[in-house]
């Protein structure tokens, strides 16, 4: 099975700073892979078989190192899509480059039984590129996957809802959305580290995608933001109690005030 | 046809959210002269959806068992090429957030994510707001210069409905033929007890439990007094509860009437998932904990200890009554 993994590079700490126009500054800060990515990878690596395991990342162009780590867990093919052109995208124009960078890698996309994702980027927290992406390369989608099984050439997952788990079954190719730690990314090993070494990582610009100016980034995102305001970070007025048995008594009244 | 400043609701399965979100939506085309929409995915009363602010109401049929987001999409985006509202507002639920997408991508326009409030300019053009960076930030954002302007709203945190009792409207059933991709084979209704995100009550634990064992007495005590039990990332990772009952960032978000954090630090990655809360309770040993400024009422001393002598207390009060 051929299966492309969409990674998202995100910042590990959570005081950013933005620019004026809101783009956020990712250059000081270190990266991490996103955690649902880790999951969506671990599942490929499981099921490619005598496949192929291709990652793709859109994002800045020092994304080399992360990457390297995946080639050594037994991805065959790592490409970085990075061009300053591509900063301040939205989910809608990162979903764009990323369905221009799927076709350019294979002649067609029948090249590819599957690309998975995570379900969330821990930064944005949309969770709107695999829909949107599945979109653009008209193919069938679920998000929200725990696990992902293969039955007579269909795809089997189960999807976590509110209400419940979902089974559900489709064909290939299709997009799959996968949650943070259904499948805990293996380790590196020192064979795979030696010979990730020695691979290429494949890089691609804007102009290699054939992609116009307005296309991308911020340029080619519908939504803008507007302001940004710190938020409250709700610190409220806390009443500590004087003895354990003051809390005790709080407690109950507390429990018995919350109607049924 | 030129766009208008209507507004069009996509109800998700969960009427209580939906209606709210009519209200709202109501409220909102007063402002920017609008008619609204209520257009809805499942079988239901559509004298509801009129009396919380609906001008007219789709009954789409025959999508009860489809599961296929993708073939949703493809049916609301073909009627909203047809209608061309200006809004178009969708349940931050996982299906809300999985179709809303796709439409948008069919429709090439702009979507707003988990959006905690809305605000309708006089023009038309919606301001959405929504938190960011881990709650840390609240970022209002636009689509100024594409329609429609859509956008997913984070359940439960819209007012409560309210209903005109001699509103009325238009109400028409559309048949929607489907062919599905995805097919469902199969569900387990999550049991009630797991249902977080809807408790009143929620007591969650953090690593100051210690262990799993401690986590069968915090569902004990649950269980006594008609809530649920949460978990901290950190208790999750070192395997004293399952995912399921993860809170925060990277779990779910939880609204209940009274929280109770036992043995929880306070992590920023936390208390986005929980400082929606009416009430918070904080138990820890450490008065210097940063939860504690993130609670209503704290109290401070080993969990075990509070909770035991209170689950004695608490059962002798029953045996009063
Ligand atoms: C990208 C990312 C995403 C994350 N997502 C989440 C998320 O979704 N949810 C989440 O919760 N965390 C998340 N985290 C982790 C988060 O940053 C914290 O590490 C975690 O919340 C800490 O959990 P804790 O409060 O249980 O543990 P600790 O920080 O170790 O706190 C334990 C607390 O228990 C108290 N305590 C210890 N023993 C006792 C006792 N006997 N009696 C009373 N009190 C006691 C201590 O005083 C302390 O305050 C995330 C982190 C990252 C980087
Ligand atoms: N810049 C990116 N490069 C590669 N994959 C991405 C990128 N942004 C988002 N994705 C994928 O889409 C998923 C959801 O991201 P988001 O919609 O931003 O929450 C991520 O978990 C990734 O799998």
């Amino acid at each position: 099975m051929n299966i492309i993994v969409c990674i998202k590079l995100v910042p590990s700490v959570m005081n950013l700073t933005m620019d004026q126009e809101y783009v956020m500054q990712r250059d000081r800060v270190v990266q991490v892979i996103n955690p649902a990515d880790e999951a969506a990878l671990e599942a490929a690596l499981r099921l490619k078989g005598n496949g192929s395991v291709t990652v793709i990342t859109m994002g800045k162009p020092s994304g080399d190192d992360e990457l390297r780590s995946l080639l050594a867990r037994g991805v065959d093919r790592a490409v970085l899509i990075t061009d300053k052109a591509f900063a301040g995208a939205d989910t809608y124009a990162t979903a764009r480059t990323l369905s221009v960078a799927v076709n350019s890698l294979g002649n067609n996309l029948e090249d590819f039984d599957l690309i998975l994702c995570g379900r969330r980027a821990i930064d944005g927290e949309t969770g709107q590129v695999p829909p949107e992406l599945a979109i653009l390369l008209k193919l069938p989608f679920v998000t929200n996957i725990t696990k992902i099984n293969f039955n007579q050439g269909k795809i089997v997952c189960s999807r976590r809802l509110e209400e419940g788990i979902e089974e559900l079954e489709l064909g290939t190719p299709a997009i799959l959305s996968l949650c943070e730690y259904s499948y805990p990314l293996r380790l590196a090993t020192i064979l795979g580290l030696q010979k990730a070494r020695r691979m290429q990582i494949i890089t691609l610009s804007r102009e290699m995608l054939g992609l116009k100016k307005e296309e991308c980034g911020l340029k080619g995102s519908p939504t803008r933001v507007r302001r940004i305001t710190g938020q409250p970070q709700g610190i409220r007025n806390v009443t500590i109690a004087k003895n354990i048995d003051e809390g005790i008594a709080r407690l109950s009244e507390l429990i018995a005030e919350v109607p049924l | 046809m030129i766009t208008s400043n209507d507004i069009w609701v996509i109800g998700d399965k969960q009427i209580k959210y939906d209606l709210a979100l009519l209200s709202k939506a109501h409220s909102m085309a007063e402002v920017c002269a609008g008619k609204v929409f209520a257009v809805m995915l499942y079988e239901t009363d559509p004298d509801y959806c009129i009396r919380a602010g609906a001008d007219e109401v789709y009954l789409l049929q025959g999508l009860e068992k489809i599961a296929d987001d993708a073939a949703i999409a493809h049916a609301l985006a073909s009627l909203l090429r047809e209608n061309r509202p200006g809004t178009v507002l969708f349940q931050a639920t996982v299906r809300g957030r999985a179709i809303a997408p796709a439409v948008a991508a069919l429709l090439s326009t702009g979507l707003t994510a988990d959006c905690i409030d809305l605000k309708m300019e006089e023009s038309g053009l919606l301001l959405q707001k929504r938190p960011a960076l881990g709650d840390s930030i609240i970022a209002e954002i636009v689509c100024d210069k594409l329609r429609p302007q859509m956008a997913t709203v984070r359940p439960g945190v819209l007012e409560d409905p309210t209903f005109q009792e001699k509103r009325t409207g238009k109400v028409s059933i559309i048949p929607i033929e489907i062919n599905a991709l995805v097919t469902k084979t199969g569900f387990m209704p999550a049991q009630s007890s797991e249902l977080l995100s809807e408790a009143k009550i929620i007591i969650a634990g953090g690593v100051g439990i210690g262990s799993r064992e401690g986590f069968e007495y915090l569902r004990e005590i649950a269980l006594q007094i008609g809530g649920c039990v949460g978990a901290s990332r950190a208790a999750v990772d070192a395997g004293y509860a399952p995912y399921t009952w993860q809170i925060g960032q990277t779990g779910i978000a939880v609204k209940p009437n009274l929280y109770i954090a036992v043995g929880i630090s306070g992590a920023v990655h936390h208390l986005v998932g929980m400082n929606a809360s009416d009430y918070i309770v904080a138990i820890n040993r450490d008065a210097k904990a940063p939860i504690l400024q993130y609670a209503d009422y704290a109290i401070v001393g080993e969990w075990r200890h509070i909770l035991e002598q209170w689950f004695l207390s608490y059962q002798e009060r029953k045996v009063c009554i």
